[in-house]
């Protein structure tokens, strides 16, 4: 079977991505894909130029067609003249209500919506579902979430696990502890949902429990203002450092004994499957897709970050017996390899496009 | 102490210790005193029950909650057990200004039709210092708002409960608040009273002190707050705006509805019903009854496919919306022509500007030479032959 032909949908082009990567091995596989995206996000996002892409004219940018009946003909021509089998909206909003017009006038191009989480550009899916023929998500919960949201018959649902590049994400060199003293972390973007307010009232309150801790947090986002002054204002400010921006999150999570990730809501994260590569074990808030990442006691552990008591125990039981931390850490990297490889995914990903492509 | 004063303060309690003795003893200065205090303490864990009973004067009320059932339902409480003519709120962690009351009074005796009346406000923090964010607020509150139109309403309370006066007979009229409402009672009760006939006014002056902390109650929860907000819309502000005939009001609420932020969180049936409520008048007693409506596909089926269609009406594939963005993409190609032919013409107008200086320069030069009587071998070569090439041209 040959590979479909694909037209992805994008917003914006976001440097580091997980639907770029993906579309970048693919191409390298031979897939032909062609981007299409919105808008600019440059002052918001590090942006992917997507030279690779351009170089070979198979990067669209749609800011410049306008938005009107021209821009749905635009595309339509471009899906028939580059003989597209398969639309792929990756959370384009602007795009949405144009896909059941091609669908009416091309009844055999394939469409596929890929879904992240509920929320968002989700409730757009949901209005234009009927002439979607398949859903890609990335975890069971989000499949058991579409199944359960859809109005359609049968809801035809991909899942496809992502992962991370094993090679890339790896564990340091050494373990650079001072002592039994543990670093405990924040990485990832400082927005509402993935809490990080909720990491600084943590660390205050383990910080008072016990004083062998000390606490980083990297990344940016735009509750970063609000996160550097709570943190000013902290008593546990001298132990409790915020990087900011940090170029590599590998960087960042190699600095850590355990990641903390407490977010209110959340579908796949990454920064998750990163640490375990690292060989960094997690405690994490049980909501989305979280637990179906971690093993209780393997990977980390699911613990809510208001149960500063479990919290604090787990910790202390690690500073009491260090090998334990040590081998919890190379059972973190081992279970990484088993489930979060990057290879496999796209390996997946190929299979469900040319499934969904197929009509199969 | 009077049977039926003219004014009962109501003060409710929960946790707030520091501040409850500052909020009663501001009651105690107003410049009308015939009034009682209304406390109703829900269940506080610290000592305001203590600070309060400490207080020795007999127009103050104490009630005490024996378990904590919420603001709603504290309020409630408080209503019933007032015996004056006028309700006035005011929050246990708030204070007033001594004449507050007197003005208020005054604006009804200018206008007896009144039946709600607040006051302009003004922020502060947790150590009575003005809030760092007080300007702005205070910008976005303090304006007059007119609280008898519908459209004033969508989307917005710019009426703070602590600065109210409520008539106790237009409050028995319109009912209590909806006990089950933990984010927008206070909106819910005004947009009902406004729905009810009840007239209005917000004195311009800043009487009510209003004391903001860093994370409350509204702003924790964006989807409780939009749910109620809904609710409230639903159910007083779409008929009234219907009676009135502000169909245009309507596509408003669903406009705003439509695009807000939280919308998305909601489960997608829930979000279409939501929207499909407003489009169609379906009967519900209280906010449990509505959001039951919202979560059982089954009750009044047409509601999810009606909110589906409204959906598209302000969605970016509805046609306004994409005259909008064209004109949007124009306006953009106009300005870009606009800034280049202003630099362009800046650029002519500099090298005119500079040919005309070189030009007066030498014709001054050469009626310098000519005054001299030296003629044109007293000029420069240079300046010469740059002279006769400009009258050449």
């Amino acid at each position: 079977m040959n590979p479909p032909r694909i037209l992805a949908l994008l917003p914006f082009l976001a440097k580091g991505a997980l639907s770029i990567e993906i579309f970048r091995a693919l191409r390298a596989r031979g897939v032909e894909i062609t981007v299409a995206f919105c808008r600019d996000e440059s002052t918001a996002l590090e942006p992917d130029a997507m030279e690779d892409f351009k170089a070979t004219s198979d990067l669209i940018d749609l800011s410049t067609m306008g938005t009107g009946p021209k821009r749905l003909q635009l595309i339509q021509d471009l899906i028939v003249h580059r003989k597209i089998d398969l639309v792929l909206q990756v959370g384009a909003v602007e795009l949405y209500h144009l896909l059941p017009y091609w669908k009416e006038r091309l009844p055999d191009l394939r469409i596929a919506d890929i879904l992240y989480n509920e929320f968002g550009h989700t409730l757009n899916h949901f209005l234009y579902e009927g002439c979607i023929d398949a859903v890609i998500v990335e975890s069971d919960y989000m499949r058991d979430f579409v199944r359960r949201s859809s109005g359609q018959p049968d809801r035809r649902i991909e899942v496809v696990h992502s992962g991370v590049d094993l090679s890339d994400f790896s564990p340091a060199d050494g373990d650079g502890r001072d002592g039994s003293r543990l670093k405990v972390g924040y990485v990832g973007r400082m927005s509402d949902e993935k809490n990080p307010i909720g990491f600084i009232e943590l660390a205050e309150r383990l910080g008072r429990l016990n004083p062998a801790l000390d606490f980083e947090m990297f990344g940016s986002g735009p509750d970063a203002a609000l996160v550097e002054g709570r943190i000013a204002r902290s008593e546990m400010a001298s132990r409790l450092k915020y990087h900011g921006f940090v170029e590599h999150s590998r960087d960042a999570l190699r600095q850590l004994d355990v990641l903390i990730l407490p977010s209110k809501f959340d579908g796949r994260p990454v920064t998750l499957m990163e640490a375990n590569a690292c060989g960094v074990p997690v405690i994490a808030a049980a909501v989305g897709g979280v637990p179906e990442l971690v093993s209780e006691g393997v990977n980390g552990f699911l613990i809510p970050p208001v149960e500063t008591e479990r919290i604090h125990g787990q910790l202390s039981q690690w500073q009491a017996h260090l090998p334990s931390l040590e081998a919890l850490k190379l059972s973190a990297r081992a279970y990484a390899m088993q489930y979060f490889d990057r290879e496999k995914m796209i390996e997946a990903y190929a299979d469900a496009f040319s499934k969904v492509a197929a009509g199969s | 102490m009077s049977e039926s004063p003219l004014l009962s303060y109501i003060v409710l309690s929960y946790n707030y210790e520091r501040y409850i003795g500052k909020t009663l003893q501001s009651i105690l200065d107003q410049t009308v005193q015939d009034f009682e205090i209304v406390v109703v303490d829900d269940g506080s864990i610290d000592n305001s029950v203590a600070i309060v009973s400490a207080m020795a004067d007999p127009r103050i009320r104490l009630f005490v909650n024996e378990k904590n059932i919420g603001g709603a339902a504290s309020y409630n409480r408080a209503v019933q057990e007032a015996r004056g003519e006028w309700l006035v709120n005011l929050d246990a962690d708030d204070w007033i200004d001594p004449r507050k009351a007197e003005i208020q009074l005054q604006a009804v005796s200018d206008d007896p039709r009144l039946d709600i009346i607040g006051s302009y406000v003004a922020f502060y923090d947790e150590n009575d210092l003005p809030h760092p964010s007080a300007d702005a607020l205070e910008q976005s509150v303090n304006q007059p708002h007119d609280l008898n139109l519908v459209d004033t309403w969508i989307g917005a309370n710019y009426l703070c409960r602590s600065s109210t006066m409520v008539r106790a007979s237009a409050h028995r009229r319109i009912g209590l608040d909806d006990p089950a409402m933990v984010r927008a009672p206070d909106y819910e009760l005004w947009t009902r009273a406004l729905r009810l006939g009840c007239r209005f006014t917000v004195v311009p002056e800043r009487l009510t002190f209003m004391r903001l902390h860093s994370r409350g109650v509204t702003h924790a929860d964006p989807i409780g707050t939009l749910l109620e907000m809904g609710y409230a819309m639903q159910r007083n502000l779409v008929p009234l705006a219907e009676a009135r005939s502000l169909f245009p009001s309507i596509t408003r609420i669903v406009g705003w509805v439509g695009r807000h932020a939280s919308l998305s969180r909601l489960r997608p049936l829930q979000a279409h019903r939501l929207i499909g409520s407003f489009m169609q008048s379906t009967p519900v007693a209280d906010f449990p009854q509505f959001v039951a409506l919202l979560n059982d596909a089954s009750a009044h089926p047409e509601l999810t496919g009606i909110g589906q269609r409204s959906l598209t009406f302000i969605g970016p594939g509805a046609d306004a919306y994409l005259e909008v963005g064209k004109l949007l993409d124009d306006i953009k190609a106009y300005t870009e022509a606009r800034d280049y032919f202003r630099k362009e013409s800046e650029g002519w107008e500099r090298r005119y500007a500079e040919l005309a200086q070189a030009h007066h320069e030498q014709s001054q030069a050469f009626a310098e030479a000519l005054k001299r009587g030296r003629g044109l071998r007293s000029i420069p070569r240079r300046v010469l032959s740059r002279l006769i090439r400009i009258l050449k041209k």
